[in-house]
């Protein structure tokens, strides 16, 4: 059996670089969707119920019932149906429209942001997910969503702050919750791209998440945050796989 | 034929070598050749059984008169690397360095022009492991020749080639994408030599896409698909 090295060690510690990766044949993928597979069933048995902060509970639900209706149009066979069942769908949006319905953060617009000014990361993510929810500025949507893919692709690390001009970062570099941003963000600007260079980093960034400590993502992500977030990339990854005959993903 | 006008500037990879070899085989011959080689002067054997080491591609080149020098320096952008390129009568230089070797500022503006082949299609396919990137989206893989420039991927195209997968996908990394830009490479130094100039297929390369290294699971379904894989619904 193929070991899945990637998430084997805490990755903002010990970064993977990708650089000259061998092949290993389609056991390879086998040993990506079980240990997936695992993380997500591990952090969905143990739910979390005292995330508190509201802005990102907002997002989070905002960005489930935009993904759950991709999801549907895109994945409805059984094995998609079965696979989207280990996540509780109802409870997660309902419960979280519940919190959201009067939410009133105190949200940036995108176009405020300017590399001639220093950049809060966690500002800039929230605002990044709230366009891309909404469906606006999509020029601005993917330029900074290619600065920050730009910025954690040469680095694996997303920073507290970027100073001016937008290179190198300062401040804490563990901040989970500004991977798990970075993720949905990611997530969303697959879904809507279909671009495989995005579904590339996404998959960089959910290999960090699933190398944490399942306690600290629970700490730090919402309730079935970072679960539905791999759903999204294991059926992604299982429909581009649909037509090679030698890859069978149907785990469940 | 020795290109006068031509020098390449060459690591020990294997990317060197099919370089190397088409160059004797189409009787293209750069003028003069600068090989970086390891501080500890040790030619890399070749890594697949059959496959032959640079060293005996310098025998060839001695047998054939071709000028080189060897420097026990495998950074491009050192000081002893440009003052040597920098020193040359050849215009332009092809390049072939250790990969993800950026050229900076100053070996670009030592009055060189450096003939690169990038393996991708561009504009479409700039940065890194874009033939797993095209493999998924159009299957297919490409390569492009190129002079530098500061930003990287962007320099004026002189030639650029679509072609159809291998067989084996397993050997994309160690001989296709390098015998892709082989390839280029000679069909570029065949037009030059016909038209007596450096003529480009498409001078403005803005756009496109930049891509980083992909990740192992896509390149695997990059290297397992038989077709271009099924991304949109």
């Amino acid at each position: 059996m193929i070991n899945y090295e990637y998430t084997e060690v805490n990755r903002i510690d010990n970064p993977h670089k990708y650089m000259y990766t061998s092949y290993e044949g389609s056991g390879f993928l086998d040993a990506y969707f079980l240990d997936r597979l695992s993380k997500l069933k591990n952090l969905q048995q143990k739910k979390g119920g005292s995330y508190k902060n509201r802005a990102e509970l907002s997002l989070h639900s905002k960005a489930v019932v935009v993904l759950k209706s991709h999801l549907d149009r895109d994945f409805y066979d059984e094995f998609g149906k079965s696979l989207k069942s280990t996540i509780d769908w109802e409870s997660a949006i309902k419960k979280d429209n519940l919190l959201s319905d009067n939410v009133d953060f105190d949200k940036v617009a995108l176009s405020s942001f300017n590399i001639d000014n220093e950049i809060n990361s966690k500002n800039l993510l929230i605002s990044l997910l709230d366009c891309q929810l909404d469906g606006d500025e999509e020029g601005l949507v993917k330029i900074w969503i290619d600065r920050l893919v730009q910025r954690f692709e040469v680095t694996k690390k997303l920073y507290e702050r970027y100073p001016v001009n937008f290179r190198k970062g300062e401040g804490k570099n563990d901040i989970v919750k500004l991977y798990w941003l970075f993720a949905l963000s990611l997530t969303l600007f697959y879904c809507a791209t279909k671009s495989i260079k995005y579904l590339s980093t996404l998959l960089k960034v959910t290999d960090l998440l699933c190398s944490l400590d399942e306690e600290l993502l629970r700490q730090e992500t919402p309730p079935q945050g970072l679960p539905f977030i791999l759903l999204v990339e294991l059926l992604s990854i299982r429909k581009l796989s649909k037509n090679i005959d030698e890859v069978n993903l149907d785990f469940a | 034929m020795i290109l006068h006008d031509v020098a390449m500037v060459a690591a020990d990879t294997t990317r060197t070598r099919y370089y190397i070899e088409e160059l004797i085989k189409n009787d293209l011959l750069p003028h003069y050749i600068l090989l970086l080689l390891n501080s500890d002067g040790k030619f890399l054997p070749g890594k697949n059984k059959g496959e032959r080491s640079l060293l005996k591609d310098i025998g060839l080149l001695k047998d054939i008169g071709i000028q080189y020098d060897i420097v026990l320096n495998r950074d491009i952008n050192s000081d002893e690397v440009i003052t040597k390129i920098a020193n040359r009568v050849e215009k332009v230089f092809i390049f072939s360095g250790f990969g993800g070797v950026l050229l900076k500022e100053k070996i670009l503006d030592s009055g060189k022009k450096f003939l690169h082949i990038h393996g991708g299609y561009l504009p479409d396919y700039k940065g890194s492991t874009t033939n797993y990137y095209s493999l998924i989206n159009d299957n297919a893989i490409g390569a492009s020749a190129i002079f530098l420039t500061k930003e990287i991927d962007c320099g004026p195209i002189l030639l650029r080639k679509k072609f159809s997968p291998p067989k084996d996908r397993t050997e994309i990394d160690h001989s296709t994408d390098s015998e892709a830009r082989a390839e280029v490479l000679i069909e570029c130094l065949q037009n030059y030599v016909h038209s007596g100039s450096w003529e480009y297929e498409l001078e403005n390369n803005l756009g496109g896409e930049t891509f980083y290294i992909i990740h192992p699971v896509l390149k695997h379904l990059a290297i397992l698909g038989k077709s271009r894989l099924c991304v949109a619904s």
